[in-house]
């Protein structure tokens, strides 16, 4: 016969939750917390004895810094620019997706292959494609007559930021375009057959019908990617180092090299709250939006 | 709805072969490039279609560099990963969904919220901590965080899983004699492999190509997973790009065969709640 331990069966659930739970505490809540105790301080790894309290100085620091307010116009850049275009390109995908056509599903796993790609082979894949010398954008582009000489996308200041910017877009428009399929494919399809017996045509059946439906989902696709483009560090950390002379640089990238390179650990700890207070303040500004527009439609 | 061949040529057919040769062709290019030479693709004219192909760059990749050690790194690294992610999450999971307790609705809602914490605030005190448990520049340090960023995402699929099976095989199997732990181990976690095998899978891809906190935890060649160890190749004086192409196919294959075997889990995970760009 086997022995059982007793365990009071109130408890049985909380148990089975302590593993997952303890380490979401011990990994992430309290380097949470640890990261504003940190932004309080003067630390730097490399002065191990020099750590000492100086309250909002590393705040005051950020705030003085103009490389600080340049890379936060370039994080919006990157931001709306990867956001728009991933939206648009990723929701005409979707309603593309939602059709009937042969081999669909084959489709589908081409079209999402970029998801499972690591970001460091995705930026290494574009960088050589962009290279002046002998990359086959540039050949392209000579090619189609577009351009009249070879271009060096990511070591110009004026086209190393869209360029890394395109290849985010890449990367980011197979997924949002299955996050909206899977709205789209929960619209019922009796309000479509009702749409279309009140003789609404294809574009008044997507404006009345398609979008009031899949909004919510389409709110949260814009928020959660909001944030993970804003945080995004590794396509630009890779393809241009925030180059050629910061023109790449976004707020994400300038706090990891803070850290990982200046290990500057006070400066860096207050740039990541300044961030985290940036992000509440776009989740909060999504969710009136989405509350007001739900009251519109 | 049947609609005139030519209008659905341009406003279907056309679309989807325009979006699938933008996705494919840096993935094609890549593998042209590694496979030829060095000479040949430093030479003028460019041919987009290769001339000579050779699988030189496979050989001399896996002889003349540290790329073995990389993968081997990688695999242990994610296979680690993975294995302690499916533990942890099977029991979370499963106090989730079969459990009705105190907290319940604060947890479910915390897993979820938690999933938006942007994780390159927390790399600097993450890293402080390992060196306070004496475990920083280890791959133990990257297992323990890969794990905890994989538990939220792995905790709402396996709670989706389990969901959809029925409560009462629980119930028969402990009538039957078993334990709480007895049903889960022998009736349901049987009964929801292909979850659990998606489940392992979602863990293991990131870990594979998750690169801005090995870079940071890890500085010795050593020790170094293959994202890693082709950033380290990229920021070479001289950049050999066949290598690169080659070692870039190398380890891309494993999360793209694996993905096209889990892909559909990801349009169902995203219906209950767990997101992962």
């Amino acid at each position: 016969m086997r022995c059982h331990l007793r365990i009071p069966p109130r408890l049985v659930p909380y148990l089975l939750l302590a593993p997952a739970l303890g380490f979401i505490v011990l990994f992430i809540l309290y380097p949470l917390g640890l990261n504003l105790y940190t932004s309080f301080q003067h630390r730097v790894f490399t002065e191990p004895t020099g750590n000492r309290f100086v309250g909002i100085a590393n705040y005051l620091a950020v705030a003085k810094d103009p490389t600080f307010w340049l890379v936060l116009r370039q994080s919006a850049v990157w931001v709306v620019g990867s956001l728009a275009f991933q939206f648009i390109l990723g929701l005409a995908l979707a309603l593309l997706l939602n059709e009937r056509f042969p081999a669909r599903g084959l489709y589908r796993s081409l079209i999402l292959s970029p998801w499972a790609i690591s970001g460091v082979i995705i930026a290494i894949m574009w960088k050589w494609m962009y290279n002046p010398q002998v990359g086959v954008l540039n050949e392209i582009l000579v090619r189609l007559g577009l351009v009249g000489h070879r271009l060096a996308f990511l070591a110009d200041p004026s086209t190393s930021l869209p360029a890394v910017i395109l290849t985010n877009i890449w990367r980011g428009t197979p997924f949002f375009a299955v996050m909206l399929l899977a709205a789209l494919q929960a619209v019922p399809a009796a309000l479509y057959e009702a749409a279309a017996m009140d003789g609404a045509g294809t574009w008044r059946r997507f404006l009345h019908v398609t979008l009031p439906s899949i909004l919510p989902m389409v709110f949260a696709a814009l928020l959660l990617r909001t944030i993970w483009i804003f945080n995004d560090v590794d396509l630009i950390f890779v393809m241009t180092d925030g180059g050629p002379v910061r023109a790449s640089e976004t707020l994400a990238t300038f706090l990891y090299k803070k850290a990982s390179r200046d290990l500057d650990f006070g400066m860096g700890s207050a740039l990541a709250m300044v961030m985290f207070a940036i992000l509440m303040t776009i989740t909060a500004f999504y969710y009136r939006a989405f509350r007001r527009s739900d009251r519109i439609l | 709805m049947r609609q005139r061949n030519p209008w659905r040529l341009a406003t279907l057919y056309l679309p989807l072969a325009g979006f699938l040769a933008f996705t494919l062709f840096p993935i094609y290019w890549t593998l042209a490039t590694s496979l030829q030479s060095e000479m040949a693709v430093a030479r003028l004219p460019i041919h987009l279609i290769p001339r000579e192909l050779t699988l030189e760059n496979y050989r001399a990749l896996w002889s003349f560099t540290r790329f073995d050690r990389f993968f081997l790194n990688s695999l242990l690294v994610a296979g680690t990963t993975t294995l302690l992610t499916l533990a942890i999450t099977t029991l979370s999971g499963y106090a989730l969904s079969r459990f009705r307790f105190k907290g319940k609705t604060f947890i479910f809602f915390s897993i979820l919220a938690i999933q938006m914490i942007p994780l390159v605030m927390i790399v600097i005190p993450l890293f402080e901590i390992f060196i306070a448990l004496g475990l920083a520049r280890s791959r133990l340090a990257l297992v323990g965080t890969y794990t905890t960023f994989m538990i939220t995402f792995c905790t709402l699929l396996m709670k989706g899983f389990m969901d959809a099976i029925p409560a009462e095989i629980d119930e028969m199997a402990m009538i039957d004699g078993c334990s709480r732990l007895g049903a889960l181990f022998r009736t349901v976690l049987p009964t929801i492999k292909p979850g659990l095998v998606a489940t392992g899978i979602f863990a293991f891809i990131y870990a594979w190509n998750e690169l801005i906190f090995a870079v940071m935890f890890l500085n010795s060649e050593e020790l170094m997973t293959l994202p890693v160890g082709l950033y380290s190749l990229v920021g070479q004086f001289v950049i050999k790009w066949t290598d690169i192409a080659t070692g870039s196919i190398i380890a891309v294959l494993p999360p793209l065969l694996l993905f096209a075997y889990i892909q559909r889990y990801l349009v169902q995970g995203l219906a209950s709640g767990a997101v992962k760009g």
